[in-house]
């Protein structure tokens, strides 16, 4: 971690109301972010990673309540006007979603959704534009630039769309790059091409990630931080070797254990039983108790919060895994 | 495991891409979408033959080839050497009780109106499985199996998470007690953790049954975790096929060694042993000529680009759809 | 992602039934008083019509509102209101009886054609093509032309044009379920296409078409009151609204009651299926 995070999101809370109940999306959750690191948000459907993440650029204020705070560059953007953030998003904080298909307008060309970001969020002129949309299609590998530009979505493949949103995003040289699923919905040769380029970019750009996936594969391969979510809190985080080597809360280990790798073939795997809980009925004590070996009676009535175990390294659980020598060296 | 139950031969399917008023007008040719290009397999008693491949590949357009919901336009499948295409055949309903499958999307496979009980007992009364006086037993004995509780039966589908619609989708197909189960992408829209429970459930109820499974997937881990067998799939064609333990230790295909190579490992340390492919997959309406991978490959040669490679068998492999097979494994 | 999570939980934890939410909203209880007070008025117009609609009073015609008449008196001394009430039987006949023809064949042939495709869909759809291209109204009026006025001919006609709306709905539907994958789950367990069609099809592309159905009738009752103002439909002396309408037209500057009042009628009876329509389509979709 370096000295000065560019962005410290701290005890994050993201409150939806549905027909009169509160639901807690979000709780607590903290992390910081050093400039050029990835950091990931890994979870299950539900486990308020996207949340998160939408809370932080404030694109969760219209559907829900958020409270805590979000530095970004020591300006606390939680509480800044919709007016202020506008001159933020785009220009120093971007991001991309999971359906390359949806998030692009089918009604314009390629081109012109590039130019609209650049003349929203910096100044130069037409033909600068021109040139700096090829330029930018060009940088995340999308070949012929200057033709495909006057190409409207549909001519292109999924993979080459999510190069579009990327290019769209990237557009104005943003410091942060907010991904959410960015590669879930492609293909694997795709997904490793694509997250190739996110790496490749956040370097030469010196730009921060965060990166939201269900995918403890993508998390290893590319981030340097992980935050871990169940059922709206963080139950892990810290250096993301640590964690997926040797993960001290049990439903990292869950996670980690359900998927088959160097396990004999056509054995059973290990699997976390249950399901996760419905928002609506958390239960009182830790949220994963009830589906938790190492439960005891504590986790059944508090609720375990993120503590301290290993310099940069948190896990919120009364019964941690041990430790082993590699984590402590 | 030597008993052939289904024999697939050389079967092809092209969906006609509707023509536009231009297209009609400048006489051009109507194209079409071949979405398999000569597929044969062999699926044999008790195992489970894992295929995979990217979206588009046709590994979903075979599953469905074979539960008959698509006819080839060529080509034929017998089971237990019958053909399933046959006129007397198809209407022989008693094929679509012996082999079952499952879908992809446990949101929309199940009636949206109709209770788990009235799912169940549909299949079995259509099939006349039981005496309809012992349907009510079945159905519970059903439940059991699937590990859901009893009072699933009056709950509709929307009451359940996606896990638990899937496990009523396997008690739906099991309820007819079929001998071969179709898993079109099972447990892909499930979260892990419920993955491996909906995975660890089908590995013990085919030995149970004594079922034979053919698992189409696109995660590459569960294909190699539940597989005797696994067939590699690009464009509508089967590039390797064989041992799932000797094919996924070491892929002799170029496709199969660039797609084993880009699925992330959970080890951090292991990295940048991705062999990138260049480029995407080319659309099925024009299929490349010669060997389909040859736009994407690094060792192709003037042959690749003509002639179509036939699977052959690679010695100590399995069988292999490529010129340069031997070349290609003794660099690796 | 996570929102998904948040609307599955909140169906299923949703403490109220269904009509008890759909109750709830203002629209659709005006919308079910309203036809519930039509249907009352028209099963049983005796007990609230205050004189005979047919008896004739040459003494007191065409006398503006009054408390003895409130809709007034017609120009042959009926009393206004009684017509009004009696003509409900024969309106809300028509919304019935003009619709549901047309709703069980589309419905039915929709689906078939809707699940079968290939020729027979060809065809439908130069039928549609056909159908569509002209004014509903003119279509009718041509039938009625050729088969002679009437109410039982008003219906066949409305029957012969407008099973085709229902028709190409339902197909549209059934087409969009097909989609989903229980329509191929019961092709692979063996069933039938009639149970697949009529059992698992049916159910749960039929909701729009309901929903249509309600708006439908709306326009059934002003279809039947304009050829019934136009002479071909219900004959006088049978008290429907647009016979009254017609009535009144020859009065409409010295006794204006006459015509506006079974206007009104129409207007009210029209909002309420609008507003039972609207939901309905809340009521009747599938939950998940």
């Amino acid at each position: 971690m370096t000295d000065h995070p560019i962005l410290e999101v701290e005890n994050l809370c993201t409150t939806f109301s549905r027909g009169g109940t509160a639901l807690p999306a979000v709780r607590d959750v903290s992390f910081a972010l050093g400039k050029g690191q990835v950091q990931g948000l890994v979870g299950e459907s539900g486990s308020g990673k996207s949340v998160t993440l939408r809370s932080i650029l404030g694109l969760a204020r219209h559907y829900g309540e958020v409270s805590g705070s979000v530095r970004w560059q020591g300006q606390e953007l939680t509480t800044m006007s919709e007016r202020q953030l506008r001159k933020i998003r785009g220009r120093e904080i971007a991001m991309i979603f999971q359906e390359p298909m949806t998030s692009l307008n089918p009604l314009l060309t390629v081109g012109t959704q590039i130019k609209e970001t650049l003349t929203a969020h910096t100044d130069l002129g037409r033909r600068a534009r021109r040139d700096r949309a090829i330029e930018m299609l060009d940088h995340v590998g999308i070949p012929a630039a200057a033709t495909r530009l006057e190409e409207y979505p549909h001519q292109f493949s999924g993979g080459m769309r999510q190069r579009v949103m990327i290019a769209i995003a990237l557009a104005a040289s943003p410091k942060l790059l907010l991904a959410d699923e960015p590669t879930t919905a492609l293909d694997v040769t795709i997904q490793a091409q694509i997250l190739d380029l996110i790496l490749k970019l956040a370097d030469e750009m010196s730009m921060g990630v965060v990166l939201v996936t269900h995918d403890l594969g993508v998390v290893a391969q590319t981030c340097d931080t992980v935050s871990v979510m169940y059922a709206g809190r963080v139950v892990e985080q810290g250096a993301v070797r640590q964690v997926l080597r040797t993960p001290r809360h049990p439903y990292t280990e869950g996670l980690m254990r359900s998927v088959p790798q160097d396990v004999p073939p056509r054995t059973q795997l290990y699997s976390v039983p249950g399901t996760p809980p419905s928002l609506f009925s958390l239960p009182e004590g830790c949220a994963f108790a009830p589906r938790c070996q190492a439960a005891g009676p504590a986790c059944q009535t508090a609720r375990p919060t993120l503590q301290d175990i290993a310099p940069g390294r948190q896990t919120a659980c009364f019964h941690p895994l041990p430790a082993t020598q590699e984590d402590a060296a | 495991m030597t008993q052939t139950v289904m024999k697939i031969d050389d079967l092809h399917l092209s969906f006609p891409v509707s023509r536009s008023l231009l297209d009609v007008v400048q006489r051009k040719p109507g194209k079409s979408v071949n979405a398999l290009n000569g597929v044969s397999l062999e699926l044999k008693q008790g195992e489970t033959l894992g295929v995979v491949g990217e979206s588009g590949c046709g590994k979903s357009t075979l599953a469905r080839c074979i539960v008959r919901l698509y006819a080839p336009t060529s080509g034929q499948i017998h089971f237990e050497d019958e053909n399933i295409f046959g006129a007397a055949a198809r209407k022989d309903r008693s094929y679509n009780r012996r082999v079952q499958m499952m879908f992809q999307d446990p949101y929309s496979s199940l009636n949206p109106r109709m209770s788990t009980g009235d799912i169940l007992a549909e299949a079995l009364r259509v099939h006349q499985m039981r005496p309809e006086s012992e349907i009510a037993a079945r159905v519970a004995e059903l439940l059991e199996l699937v590990r859901l509780p009893q009072d699933a039966a009056d709950k509709l589908p929307h009451e359940f998470s996606g896990g638990q619609r899937q496990r009523i989708a396997i008690a739906r197909a099991l309820a007819v007690e079929p001998e071969v189960l179709i898993a079109d992408e099972l447990v892909s829209a499930l979260d892990v953790s419920v993955q491996a429970q909906v995975v660890n459930l089908l590995l013990e109820l085919q030995d149970r049954l004594n079922l034979t499974i053919l698992f189409v997937a696109h995660d590459l881990r569960l294909v190699r975790h539940v597989s005797n067998r696994v067939a590699v799939i690009y464009l509508g064609r089967i590039v390797e096929i064989g041992d799932s333990e000797t094919l996924f230790s070491a892929p002799s295909h170029p496709y199969s060694q660039a797609l084993l190579s880009a699925a992330p490992s959970l080890d951090p340390d292991d990295k940048g042993a991705a062999i990138q492919l260049e480029g995407e997959l080319p659309s099925p309406l024009n299929v490349p000529s010669g060997c389909p991978f040859h736009v994407r490959c690094r060792h192709v040669t003037a042959q690749c680009r003509t002639v179509v490679p036939v699977l052959r068998v690679l010695e100590g492999r399995g069988e292999v759809a490529c010129h340069l097979a031997e070349e290609v494994n003794q660099h690796a | 992602m996570s929102d998904a999570a948040v609307t599955s939980a909140k169906t299923s934890d949703a403490p109220q039934t269904r009509v008890q939410i759909a109750l709830r909203k203002p629209g659709f209880l005006i919308g079910a008083v309203i036809i519930g007070c039509s249907a009352l008025l028209a099963l049983f117009p005796g007990l609230f019509s205050p004189y005979d609609p047919n008896f004739i009073d040459y003494l007191a015609v065409r006398q503006p509102p009054s408390w003895a008449h409130p809709f007034g008196t017609d120009m042959l001394g009926r009393d206004a209101l009684s017509r009004v009430i009696h003509a409900y039987t024969v309106n809300m006949q028509m919304a019935i009886l003009a619709t549901v023809f047309a709703l069980t064949i589309g419905v039915t042939v929709g689906a078939l054609v809707g699940y079968y495709r290939g020729v027979a869909d060809m065809i439908f759809g130069r039928v549609v093509d056909a159908v569509i291209t002209f004014p509903f109204l003119v279509l009718v009026i041509a039938v009625v032309a050729v088969l002679g006025p009437g109410l039982i001919n008003m219906y066949i006609a409305i029957t012969l044009v407008g099973w085709v709306y229902y028709a190409r709905l339902m197909r549209a539907e059934v087409i969009a379920q097909m989609g989903n994958d229980y329509a191929s789950a019961g092709i692979v367990m063996g069933y039938s296409d009639r149970r697949i069609i009529f059992r698992h099809l049916l159910p749960n592309a039929i909701t729009p078409v309901i929903v249509y159905w309600m708006t439908d009738m709306a326009l059934a009752i002003l279809l039947g009151s304009s050829l019934g103002y136009l002479g071909l439909g219900a004959q006088p002396p049978q008290a429907e609204w647009g016979v009254l309408i017609a009535e009144g037209r020859n009065f409409i500057t010295t006794a204006w009651w006459l015509s506006l009042m079974p206007g009104i009628a129409i207007v009210i009876t029209g909002l309420g299926f609008s507003l039972i329509g609207d939901g309905l389509a809340d009521l009747l979709r599938p939950r998940g």
